[in-house]
């Protein structure tokens, strides 16, 4: 229960403090394309330029001005949280299949979503080939490298992409 | 079959109406020219899914980097984020599971996502690609299906409140014109058929207002908070006149044989003020931990503050039915000798008392797990749910003997009156009246259905009650 509740509100956290930045990243990079199908066949491995995990950590890099202690409790206090897909909360009484009709249906007509997953990614050449047994551990070395310092490692990693 | 494609297309068409007409309203005050329409509403939705992924993969770097668990002795295959989701450290030769992400609309987030692990301790790679492969295939699978259930349940559950609204306002119509049949019972049966009208125009306006009506999802008003907290509210407000019903039942059949007219005002606080106490809490937790637009989500165990209470209300009722049942039993024993016919009206008794106190919810308690199994279970569900009120107004009001007598008479005065009646059909009418004059005096009066009882159990009020209840009897 109260992991669920972490996990919500973590997600809520950082969707509010991203999303302006986002915006702007999205409109420029996709000035004059062809957006749609531009993002959606994307492999996982070029997501970079559009990953705006630049812009989380931007705006979670605010509190780091306070000082470093507040920082790092921050990410403790955050990383608390399970990834929230493996997690399946709701009511599984028979009472409750009248909110599962009507989330099933707000769901159907939610048009903020892509419609359709990108079909390359769920074929032979796509998802699971981001990260490789190897290549995760060079990676996760340097960020250990650097302390309780979580910022300045993420950037590095943007910049070599 | 056509009426379902009809369907979709006119869905498609609204749909893409919708979207056109929402590209206008964002992109007409920016005046940038035509060009600019299509990457904003592109921007837009993609924004949202994106939003979702990176997210996702900003916890799960987070969780890889704060890994500082012990290794286990076998070879184990790494923790790693392979573009949509995070896996755990898994053990050589284990197959990893979890449930689909929400990103797109088409996955279901009830399927399964797998990643095989090999015996050397390697993710799996795909023979085809040579790659490390996760298998999203089964997630996009059946959705088509699915969107058809959800449609059918909808219909179903538009079709079977908009019956049971008919059903409803008749018998009330019925309950409140003719005077003769006010007594207790009755009473309690107006609360509870109240209760279910109230529940079916919510459940119709929250259906189709609310959760079809995506802009004011988005949009995501105060109203249709307070729209939730009234369906959830009138929700527990019908379950518990069921459970009223079987209090005040139970009491008469089996507490009190000979009780003097029982206190309806603890009736009314139990049926009307009690479910307010679930709805504020689940109201307040919501907007504390689970805030999401119009609370229109089911994927919070908060929703167990509702139902939590519902069920147990429900157990209690079937506490009572079989009580109910167990001394129905006993003292038909003592009157009747043939053991089957005797059966046969237990069971009678048992049927028509399941839909007035709701025990097929806790014949049916969990939903299972597998897609056709649980499919099966919805659709059951949602019949026994949503048609609930159609078949009690049927069984208490229009096949009730009182009910019945009482039409009947009207009918012949009214017929009598307008002089259209042959001298045959009065004196029938007459014999009719007389008898169901004696039926319908006073609620569970000791006349009631004298006839039934063969004079042997006068003073066998329980069996009388039965009878009542009963409407073959």
């Amino acid at each position: 229960m109260t992991v669920l509740v972490w996990c919500v509100l973590s997600c809520f956290g950082v969707l509010t403090s991203a999303r302006p930045r986002m915006d702007t990243a999205v409109t420029d990079t996709h000035r004059g394309s062809d957006g749609s199908d531009d993002l959606t066949n994307q492999t996982p491995g070029e997501t970079l330029p559009f990953v705006r995990v630049q812009d989380i950590i931007d705006s979670l890099l605010i509190p780091r001005t306070s000082s470093p202690a507040v920082s790092w409790r921050l990410r403790l206090r955050r990383s608390k949280a399970p990834v929230s897909q493996s997690r399946r909360g709701g009511c599984s009484l028979g009472t409750c299949t009248v909110h599962d009709l009507a989330h099933r249906l707000s769901q159907l007509n939610n048009r903020l979503k892509i419609t359709q997953a990108p079909r390359d990614k769920i074929s032979p050449q796509g998802y699971g080939r981001r990260r490789r047994r190897r290549s995760a551990a060079p990676q996760r070395l340097l960020l250990r490298g650097q302390g309780l310092h979580l910022w300045p490692v993420w950037t590095r990693v943007l910049k070599h992409t | 079959m056509t009426e379902m494609k009809m369907d979709h297309s006119w869905m498609l068409s609204l749909l893409l109406l919708s979207s056109v007409s929402e590209v206008c309203v964002i992109a007409s005050p920016e005046a940038n020219g035509t060009q600019q329409q299509p990457t904003h509403h592109v921007y837009n939705e993609i924004g949202f899914t994106r939003n979702k992924i990176v997210t996702a993969q900003f916890e799960c770097y987070q969780r890889i980097m704060k890994d500082t668990s012990e290794r286990k002795a076998g070879p184990v295959c790494n923790k790693t984020w392979d573009g949509w989701l995070c896996w755990d450290d898994t053990e050589a030769g284990i197959t990893s599971e979890q449930h689909c992400p929400d990103y797109f609309q088409d996955f279901d987030p009830s399927e399964m996502v797998t990643k095989i692990c090999t015996d050397h301790g390697n993710w799996f790679l795909h023979p085809d690609s040579n790659r490390t492969w996760s298998n999203y295939t089964r997630c996009n699978e059946h959705t088509k299906e699915g969107r058809i259930t959800a449609l059918n349940l909808l219909y179903l559950a538009l079709i079977g409140h908009g019956l049971s609204l008919t059903a409803l306002f008749v018998s009330l119509g019925i309950f409140f014109h003719f005077k003769s049949l006010s007594c207790q019972r009755i009473t309690l049966h107006k609360n509870l058929f109240f209760s279910f009208v109230l529940n079916s125009v919510i459940t119709i306006i929250w259906l189709t207002a609310v959760a079809n009506n995506q802009e004011l999802v988005q949009r995501n008003p105060t109203s249709c908070k307070v729209s939730l907290f009234i369906h959830l509210y009138l929700f527990g407000c019908n379950y518990f006149w069921m459970l009223c019903e079987g209090i005040y039942l139970h009491t008469l059949i089996v507490v009190a044989v000979f009780a003097e007219k029982q206190h309806l005002m603890w009736y009314y606080l139990l049926g009307w003020g009690f479910p307010l106490i679930p709805a504020i809490i689940h109201a307040i937790a919501r907007s504390y931990y689970y805030n999401d637009n119009c609370w229109i989500s089911s994927n919070t165990s908060l929703l167990y503050i509702i139902h939590g209470p519902i069920c147990a209300a429900l157990l209690v009722n079937l506490f009572f039915l079989l009580n109910i049942v167990r001394v129905l039993i006993t003292k038909l024993k003592v009157t009747h000798q043939a053991e089957s016919s005797l059966y046969m009206k237990a069971v009678r008794a048992t049927l028509i008392l399941v839909p007035l106190l709701g025990i097929q919810y806790v014949l049916l308690p969990y939903k299972p797990e597998g897609r056709v199994s649980s499919e099966i279970y919805d659709y059951v569900m949602h019949i026994l749910m949503n048609y609930q009120g159609l078949l009690v107004a049927t069984i208490f009001c229009f096949f009730n003997g009182e009910v019945q007598a009482v039409l009947r008479r009207h009918w012949n005065q009214y017929r009598m009156q307008f002089g259209t009646l042959t001298h045959s059909d009065a004196l029938r009418s007459a014999s009719y009246t007389a008898s169901s004059i004696t039926e319908v005096q006073g609620c569970y009066s000791l006349e009631c259905h004298s006839e039934h009882l063969n004079g042997k159990g006068c003073h066998d009020m329980d069996s009388t009650i039965m009878k009542t209840e009963n409407p073959f009897a």
